[in-house]
């Protein structure tokens, strides 16, 4: 059964940005306790993968009786940038999937990140590192690189089609959220 | 399917439909076929794939999850006009038709004229 939007109190919306194929759709879908919203039709170019999202993925989380979060999943190819626009308001969290082997340069995922995060004081950003089990990953090198860039966010090895992997990042980010809320309060009293 | 067969049918239908201001044909996942168009403002073949293969998918997603049954079509109401859209398969090849009509153009017309030329690209 559809929940009413008026029923729910609190309402999160945490966007899934990156590349083609770093495992978006595979994530909500892992994550989402509703059948997602999914938008995937047959590539008609390689890209690596038989499916792609041209329009957007939902899927939803509850927290509570009155507290949910909402998972936005966006296209990862440019020409879609009218769907980011649509999305990017109000995010109260954004995870970035890379996929390993196939890493966008760090002025790129600056790029990327800028779009969707305006304070990042503000909105947490987790950074999942994906197909890890195809191809390794310098973990510490590439938070270095980002660090270098002005982005310091966590980053994990993820599996997306896992829901122990995908969870992981979903739980920083709420812990994130937690202790900005904690400092804002502190800061105010 | 031949680009120059497809592109005379195109320039032929805006030549005979005045209120039709743009025929277009992309993949099923946004990249452009083909486009024809007497916009007052051009509008970029990319722009028009991106948007088109996107609202489809969505159309496709309400008519699995909200309405049932197969798409037909998705189309958007604006003041100036009516955007029509339709997925069709040719050739194994999952493609996005879409065409833009002046408000003179009644929507049951529009309808029948994407409707006539998803057949005619069929039969090419």
């Amino acid at each position: 059964m559809l929940t009413q939007p008026e029923e729910i109190a609190v309402y999160r919306k945490l966007v899934v940005i990156g590349d083609v194929g770093a495992g978006k759709s595979t994530m909500i879908r892992t994550l989402s306790e509703i059948e997602t919203v999914d938008t995937d039709v047959a590539s008609s170019k390689n890209i690596g993968k038989p499916l792609t999202t041209v329009g957007i993925d939902y899927g939803r989380i509850s927290l509570g009786e009155d507290d949910a979060i909402g998972l936005y999943g966006v296209p990862g190819q440019k020409r879609y940038s009218f769907i980011w626009d649509m999305v990017k308001e109000d995010i109260w969290g954004c995870v970035l999937l890379l996929k390993s082997g196939q890493m966008p340069s760090p002025e790129k995922i600056l790029e990327l990140v800028n779009i969707f995060i305006d304070d990042p004081n503000k909105t947490p950003l987790v950074i999942g590192l994906t197909h890890t089990d195809i191809q390794d990953a310098n973990i510490g090198g590439l938070h270095a690189a980002l660090k270098a860039k002005g982005i310091n966010a966590p980053i994990y090895s993820v599996d997306a089609r896992k829901k122990q992997s995908s969870t992981l990042l979903l739980h920083t980010v709420l812990s994130m959220q937690n202790a900005f809320e904690y400092s804002q309060k502190q800061t105010l009293s | 399917m031949k680009k120059e067969v497809v592109n005379q049918l195109f320039e032929g239908l805006l030549d005979k439909y005045f209120d039709l201001k743009m025929v277009s044909l992309c993949t099923s996942d946004g990249f452009g076929v083909l486009h024809k168009a007497r916009l007052d403002d051009e509008v970029e073949l990319d722009r028009v794939s991106a948007i088109t293969s996107s609202l489809v998918s969505l159309g496709n997603a309400s008519s699995k999850q909200i309405i049932g049954g197969n798409l037909h079509s998705t189309i958007v109401e604006t003041d100036s006009g009516n955007l029509l859209i339709k997925k069709l398969k040719l050739a194994e090849k999952e493609l996005v038709l879409s065409i833009v009509t002046s408000k003179k153009m009644l929507l049951g017309e529009a309808n029948y004229l994407i409707s006539q030329c998803a057949k005619k690209l069929t039969q090419l």
